[in-house]
This record gives structure tokens, C-alpha cells and sequence, in this order.
């Protein structure tokens, strides 16, 4: 994930981005192709809901550039989709740790890059947390037609919310495919190294995996 | 260049300085009588033979006093710096020393003569007094490494202000006390020896006792919290024996600094890694750094006549080698300022707030312009050679505080550490330190040109260092904070030091040091105005990426800010910003630290609003405190520097305590 969002700088091989090594793109030409949420997102003393999303416009304007009625009204929409325009003069600081979640993926939506990277986004979230944060990113996806990669532990929750899983152990890829593909028990104990069994879901029918 | 790896060079170096004192002693034993002289006056002591007398009675007790000094003092930064998990605490750093000359110099003003108190008492309450207010203040953010370096380091700058106004005031009485600030260990007796031994035993004994519960801190609090470990008393008891050692030796002979950093520092290199045998190391280093310096002096001292203190050579010797060490290690992510719990942000509207500062600096200025003092005493005038005299000081100030202000903002933005200010970085000292070298060395009064050229090259020479050292850690801003605390602790040593020389300019010097306004011009307010305008325009037009840099290196670059240029340029203009007001009004303290602080304190968040509104307060609380040196002291002048320490030390310390 830090290859990918260029937080390190590859030890050998290249990554490619639309055939162009992302070494080779300027800090804000790469910021317009691609966002990045880190795991832990910074402490962000006195600055408000909104103003960390009008940050999301910095590779659009530079830091000259004014911020035109167009620029407002994407920072709106932003806070609209992630559902904080009642917190947007709050402080980040004083919200919980779903709402600062929400808050950075809105900044992430009002980059309005054509990709986003999620490291581990619901590691700090309860269960509930988990889902709505999940959701909303999946319906983004599907809305806006953006390209989400993510970092997920939990193989339920990547298989629900995902198109395209990579399997990875000791920085090879072990297993991909397809969440009915991947969620099969010999590719399971395989990625685990331990016995996974699998039900039904008992609406929608996927396939669940828990320990027997 | 391949180098030796840093295993071999090291223990030869070692060898090479323990032969190179073995040698020097042949050489600057008494009567050039060598070793042989110290043989027979160690085995076979004739009291007759007046040369062995003095081996006897100075010589010897020199040496004796350097083993000592340098052992305890490397054995108190090595508790220290364990203890803090930081390879920068020491002693000096945190204020141990500055404290103890207060003590020293209050001790002389205040305490009649006729009490035969001994000098280390009121030296020893210094140091303590202000080693417990260091850690009081860094206790409310738990201990966190840097946090407790530069409260150590504002703490001595407040104390220095301080200081250095009592030195203006006392010029005479206190005349001793500069030789004493820098470290002499010249010796007429045995009694000092016989004086620190017994009060050095006791903190080593309780060091001894506790080193094993110590070595598992290494764990890190918690963990060593669940394996039965009563953390916080431990590194009370080790804090405390660490720096009761330091006001021994502090007040004995005075400021000896580096050994405290330099020597542990040397240990780890070597690759001791049990804490026991790093304490005896360090030790053992300290006590070889110390004699080597020593040995050192002696030879130079004779030679000019001069009373040269050793506390000059450790810190000629040191600060190199510290840059070097700096260069070289990796610092551990825990370095870094840690989390803290969200202050009680709220909003204020900005325009009524503008408005208001506006109207204040007006009115203030227009006091300081107007009114004073003359014999009889307060004064309002309206009269065109007053006038004259008072607005080039006036506008000095105002444009100063401005410059201040806004390298404060783009420090603390850049750093993302609330206590940085621009003197931290080291870039005024060196100015003030180039200008000190050079009175003292050519022997002449510069003139003003010479002086704002002399200061501007030092602080482009410092800042052409920490650009260099830096560039190899991107800037990275707790990389370019060390740096610039390890610099500035070595200019303010060497500082010290040619201050105790006590030639005629130095009182001079002392007031441009202590940011003085009087010799302002209006050709220097012109420069001023124009530079601070340029450069703070400048910063306002850049507060989007003031606003992104503060969210750390990886969510700003994902946002396309290119951090490395933008810390750059950040870097760039806090350096010309202090250069400017550095040359022109000297190296003032404190406007810097504390007006971002009151705009943060107004509730001013953002970099645009804060920078501005930092602007405002910066400049009125230095008219204000220029205008007050004016009128408290009359006829005299206090520097409008030195109040403006004080008024911000006292709000510092009320921020911190709050």
C-alpha cells in the first residue's frame, strides 16, 4: 500500500499507473490520480470539518489559486456524501472516530482523483462503524465509478464490500479472484494457514466463513 | 571516502587521546618536571621541596577534580538520556546549568557577606529549582521526549533573560560570575575534591541500587509497568540523582558542557548495550574527554596568560562532534511529538478580533511615541526632536516583533511542535555569536554597518549548516529541531565563554545581545520594513501549504503537496526573516514562541488567520515592551528584548501550567 500511494520508494521493480512509472508523476498530477487515506490520519489541531476538505482541492488550485462557487460546491457535496453537513464547522478534533473517518474520506471524495487507497480504514472502528464506513465507500464506488483499493483483515467483510480480492502472505500473493472464488475452504486455509469452514448467508445466500 | 568502520576508529581514537594526556601531562606538569615529578610527589611527598608542594597543591587536585568532573557528568547524561529515551538530554539541555548560575548570581547580590555560605548552595537551589520546574512542565505532556528538551531549553532562555538583566544592572558585583559560568578547574587545594566526593557518593550509590528495575525501562512504561515495576519512582530517583550530580559539579566549577551528551554518546558507538556497563563506560570516556580538554588548556592558558576555562575547549571539541553524531543516527519514531488530547478548540469570530488588535497597536504606539519620562517625571510631548529619537525605535520594534512573529508561525507550523521558536533553530545565536568572536578577537568597537553585516553572515553561515545537515533527512522537522538545539547550544557555550573574558566591549555587546532598540536608524527600520513586508507577504500568499504541511509528511503528499520543496522554502523564509531582525535588533527571545501561541489562544487556527493575528500581537508586545524598558529604569534603558523574554516567559509558564 505505501508502494502504491508512493509513501516508499520501490527497493526493485516499478509501479505503473496507465503504462507511466508513478515515480515519474508530479506531486499533484498524482494527486489528482490517486488518493490515500494513511491507517492512522494525522492529529489535526484546530482545523474544521470543512476546512479539511477544502484541502482535498489543493492539487486542483496550487496555492495560489482561488477557490471558485465550483470548488465550494464539490467541498459541499463531499461532506454531503459521507453525511456531516451538521458537524462541517466542528472541529476534527472533538468528532468520534467514525465521524473522523467520515471526515477524511470526504476530503479524499473532494480530491477527486480517479482512484482512492484505503490502509486498514475500519481497523479503528466498532462494528456498526465498520459497515457504514464500508458501505458508503462501496456505494461511492459503484455511484462515482471510483476505483477503491483497501486493506481489510476481515475476509466477511472484504467479500461483501469487494469485486477483486488479493490474498497476501509475507509479501507474496497467495491467492485472487473473486470473493465466490476466494471464499472456498481449501483457498481459506491456505491464506490462514488454520481450518475455516463456510455457511450460507441466510438471506443473501454468499457463502460466511467462521471457525469450526 | 571509505571509512574505517565506526568500531575501529573509535577505540584507536580512544588510545590515541589517552597517550596524547599521558604526553601533555610530561608536558604541563610544573617546573616541567614531568612524570617523574608526579612520581616522587605521589610515593614519596617532601614537604619542603616547594615544587612538590604546588604539584602537590594544584596540580595534582586539577587533575584529580577533571576525572571527577568528567565521570559524574558523563554518568548523569547517560541516566539521562536513557532514562528520557533521547540522545540530546543532558545536563546543559535541560537547564540544569543555566539555573545554577542564577542561583550563583542571586546568591552573590543577595546574600550579605558576613554569612559564609558556600558558593555551591545557592548554585545547587538553582539547578534544582529549575530542573523541577522543567519537569513540572513536562510532566503535563507526559514525559514526551521533546517536549521536555524545549521546555529545558525555553526555561533556560527565560533564565538566561533574567540573568543577564540582573548582569546590566550589577555590572560590577558580578564580574566573578562570568569566569565561573564558563568551567574553570583550576584548584589551589584539595578541599573541592574533598567537597564533592562525600556528595557525589551518595547519588552514585542510589544509581548503583536501582539499575537493574532502571534497565528494564527499556522496555517502554507499560510494559515495564507490568512486570512489577513502579516506573515513575524509578525515574524519579534516577532523574533526580542525575541532576543532583550536575549541581554538584555545576557548582563547583562552573558549566562543562557536552561531556554529558558527547560521552554516552560515544559508548553507544562503541556498541556497549547493557545499561551497567554504559553508565561505567560513559563514565570512564567522560573522565578521558575532560583531561584530554584539560591538558589541553593548561598549555594555551600559560601560554596568553589569559584564565582560559576548560568548559571553552569541551565545547570547542564538543559541539563538531556532536553535529556529526546527529548526522549519523537514526532517531527512534518516539521522537516525535506524541498525541495529545484535544485543547478546547472553539471559534472566534476573526474581523472584530483584527479590529481590535489594530486599534491597541495603535493607541500603544502612539503612547510610546508621545509619552515618557524626563527628570521631573511623566512627560507627554509633542515635540519634533523626541519625535525624532523615538520613531525609528518605535518602528524597529514594531517591525521586529512582525518578523518574529511570523517565524514563529512558520516554525511551529513546520514542526508541528507548539514550543519551537525561531531561536531554537540557532540561527540568532550564531549571529550574536559571530558578532561576540569578532569584537573579541580584532579588539575594536564595530560600528553599527559592521555589525549588521558580521550578524548577517552568521546567521547565513548557521543557516548554510542546518541546510546541510538537514538535507540528508529531507528536513524533517524533529531532525531539523535537534539540529538546531544541538547548534544553539553550542554557540550559546562558546557565547558564554568569550563573555568571560571580560573585556570593555562586552557590556556592549551584552545590550545589542539582549535586543536593544536605542542605536535603531531609520535607515535600518527602512531595510526592516522592507524584508519583514516581503518575506510575511510571502508567507501569507503560501498559508495553504502552512495548513498541509502541519498534516505530516504522508497525508500532505497525498494531497500533491510536494514536501520537500515546501519545507524548503519554509526553511528559507525563516531564515531570512530571523536574519533580518537578528542583524538589526539583535537576537531577541521569546516573540516568536509566544505569539502564535496568543493567536492560537484567541482561537486563530487557520495559517491565514494566525498568522496575521501573530503578526499583530508580535508587534505590540514588542512596542509595549520597548516602551516600557524606556520608562521603568529612567534615566537608564532596559532592552526591549529582554522584557519582552520576560513578559513572554511568565506567559509561557502560565500557558504550560494551565
Amino acid at each position: 500500500m505505501k508502494l502504491l500511494s508512493r509513501q516508499n520508494a520501490p527497493s526493485q521493480g516499478e509501479v505503473l499507473l496507465e503504462d507511466k512509472a508513478i515515480t515519474h508523476f508530479k506531486p499533484k498530477e498524482f494527486a489528482l490520480k490517486v488518493a490515500y487515506l494513511p491507517q492512522h490520519p494525522p492529529v489535526t489541531d484546530g482545523v474544521t470539518v470543512k476546512e479539511l476538505v477544502s484541502f482535498g482541492r489543493f492539487p486542483w488550485k496550487g496555492a495560489f489559486g482561488r477557490y471558485t462557487a465550483q470548488d465550494k460546491a464539490f467541498i459541499q457535496e463531499a461532506i454531503q456524501k459521507v453525511g456531516l453537513e451538521d458537524y462541517q464547522d466542528r472541529f476534527v478534533a472533538t468528532l468520534s472516530g467514525g465521524e473522523r473517518q467520515r471526515a477524511w474520506i470526504a476530503m479524499l471524495l473532494a480530491q477527486q482523483s480517479e482512484c482512492i487507497l484505503l490502509d486498514e480504514p475500519t481497523s479503528a472502528l466498532d462494528i456498526s462503524h465498520q459497515y457504514e464506513l464500508l458501505a458508503l465507500i462501496r456505494e461511492l464506488n459503484l455511484s462515482l465509478g471510483l476505483t477503491v483499493i483497501m486493506v481489510l483483515h476481515d475476509i466477511n467483510m472484504a467479500a461483501k464490500f469487494s469485486d477483486h480480492l488479493i490474498a497476501l502472505h509475507s509479501g507474496e500473493v497467495i491467492a485472487q479472484g473473486s470473493p465466490s472464488e476466494m471464499m472456498k475452504v481449501d483457498t481459506l486455509e491456505k491464506i490462514y494457514g488454520m481450518e475455516l469452514a463456510l455457511f450460507q448467508h441466510p438471506i443473501t445466500g454468499h457463502p460466511i466463513s467462521y471457525i469450526p | 571516502m571509505t571509512a574505517l568502520p565506526i568500531r575501529i576508529t573509535l577505540p584507536i581514537g580512544l588510545v590515541l587521546a589517552l597517550s596524547l594526556v599521558i604526553a601533555f601531562i610530561q608536558y604541563t606538569t610544573p617546573y616541567a618536571g614531568g612524570w617523574s615529578l608526579l612520581q616522587k610527589v605521589v610515593f614519596d611527598y617532601d614537604t619542603t621541596n616547594y615544587k612538590e608542594l604546588i604539584v602537590y597543591l594544584t596540580y595534582l587536585p586539577r587533575l584529580a577534580i577533571a576525572c571527577i568532573c568528567g565521570f559524574s557528568l558523563a554518568v548523569a547524561g547517560c541516566i539521562m538520556q536513557f532514562v528520557l529515551r533521547n540522545p540530546i538530554a543532558a545536563p546543559t539541555t535541560l537547564g540544569v546549568a543555566s539555573g545554577a548560575q542564577l542561583g550563583m548570581v542571586l546568591g552573590v547580590l543577595f546574600i550579605p557577606a558576613s554569612m559564609t555560605l558556600p558558593h555551591f548552595i545557592p548554585a545547587f537551589i538553582g539547578g534544582a529549582g529549575t530542573s523541577i520546574l522543567v519537569f513540572l512542565i513536562a510532566a503535563r505532556k507526559g514525559f514526551a521526549p521533546i517536549h521536555l528538551i524545549l521546555s529545558g531549553m525555553v526555561i533556560s532562555l527565560f533564565i538566561g533573560a533574567t540573568n543577564t538583566m540582573l548582569m546590566l544592572v550589577y555590572e560590577r558585583n558580578l564580574s566573578s560570575v562570568f569566569i565561573w559560568g564558563a568551567g574553570a578547574l583550576h584548584q589551589n587545594s584539595w578541599e573541592s575534591v574533598q567537597r564533592i566526593l562525600p556528595l557525589l557518593s551518595v547519588p552514585m550509590i542510589a544509581l548503583l541500587l536501582i539499575q537493574r528495575p532502571l534497565y528494564t525501562l527499556i522496555l517502554g512504561d507499560s510494559v515495564s509497568n507490568t512486570i512489577g515495576n513502579n516506573v515513575k519512582r524509578i525515574k524519579l530517583i534516577a532523574l533526580t540523582s542525575a541532576i543532583f550530580i550536575t549541581a554538584v559539579i555545576v557548582s563547583e566549577v562552573g558549566i562543562i558542557g557536552f561531556i554529558g551528551i558527547v560521552a554516552p554518546g560515544i559508548t553507544r558507538l562503541l556498541g556497549v548495550r547493557n545499561l551497567t556497563k554504559q553508565i561505567l563506560a560513559s563514565g570512564l570516556v567522560g573522565a578521558l574527554i575532560l583531561l584530554f580538554a584539560d591538558q589541553l588548556t593548561q598549555p594555551i592558558s600559560a601560554a596568553t596568560g589569559d584564565l582560559l576555562p576548560t568548559g571553552a575547549m569541551t565545547a570547542l571539541l564538543g559541539a563538531p562532534f556532536l553535529l556529526w553524531l546527529l548526522n549519523r543516527q537514526t532517531w527512534p519514531s518516539q521522537l516525535r511529538a506524541t498525541d495529545e488530547a484535544a485543547p478546547h478548540l472553539r471559534h472566534r469570530r476573526f474581523l472584530p478580533l483584527l479590529v481590535a488588535l489594530l486599534v491597541a497597536l495603535v493607541s500603544i504606539s502612539f503612547l510610546a511615541l508621545f509619552v515618557g519620562k524626563n527628570t521631573l517625571g511623566w512627560e507627554f510631548a509633542v515635540n519634533d526632536t523626541l519625535l525624532h529619537l523615538r520613531t525609528p525605535r518605535i518602528l524597529g520594534a514594531l517591525f521586529a516583533g512582525i518578523g518574529l512573529a511570523i517565524t514563529g508561525t512558520l516554525i511551529q507550523r513546520l514542526t508541528n511542535n507548539p514550543m519551537a521558536s525561531p531561536e531554537i533553530l540557532g540561527i540568532s545565536s550564531g549571529a550574536a555569536l559571530t558578532l561576540v568572536l569578532c569584537t573579541l578577537i580584532f579588539g575594536i568597537s564595530i560600528n553599527r554597518y559592521e555589525q549588521i553585516l558580521i550578524g548577517t553572515l552568521g546567521a547565513l553561515a548557521v543557516t548554510s549548516m542546518i541546510w546541510w545537515l538537514g538535507k540528508k533527512h529531507r528536513f524533517a522537522p524533529s531532525q531539523l529541531l535537534l539540529t538546531g538545539i544541538a547548534l544553539s547550544a553550542a554557540l550559546d557555550a562558546i557565547m558564554r565563554i568569550s563573555m568571560s573574558s571580560g573585556q570593555e566591549n562586552v557590556s556592549t555587546l551584552l545590550t545589542w545581545l539582549s535586543g536593544s532598540t536605542y542605536l535603531v536608524s531609520y535607515q535600518d527600520v527602512s531595510i526592516l520594513a522592507v524584508g519583514v513586508a516581503v518575506f510575511g507577504l510571502i508567507a501569507v500568499l503560501l498559508h495553504r501549504w502552512l495548513d498541509l504541511i502541519a498534516l505530516g509528511e504522508v497525508s500532505a503528499s497525498s494531497v500533491g503537496l510536494n514536501t520537500l520543496l515546501v519545507r524548503r522554502v519554509i526553511f528559507v523564509l525563516i531564515a531570512a526573516i530571523t536574519t533580518l531582525c537578528t542583524a538589526i535588533i539583535g537576537p531577541l527571545t521569546f516573540i516568536g514562541l509566544l505569539a502564535p501561541h496568543m493567536a492560537r489562544a484567541l482561537n486563530q487556527n487557520t495559517a491565514y488567520k494566525q498568522l496575521i493575528t501573530a503578526c499583530l500581537l508580535g508587534a505590540l508586545v514588542m512596542v509595549m515592551a520597548d516602551w516600557m524598558g524606556r520608562v521603568i529604569w529612567f534615566p537608564w534603558q532596559f532592552p526591549a528584548g529582554l522584557l519582552s523574554s520576560l513578559i513572554g516567559g511568565a506567559y509561557f509558564l502560565y500557558l504550560m501550567r494551565k
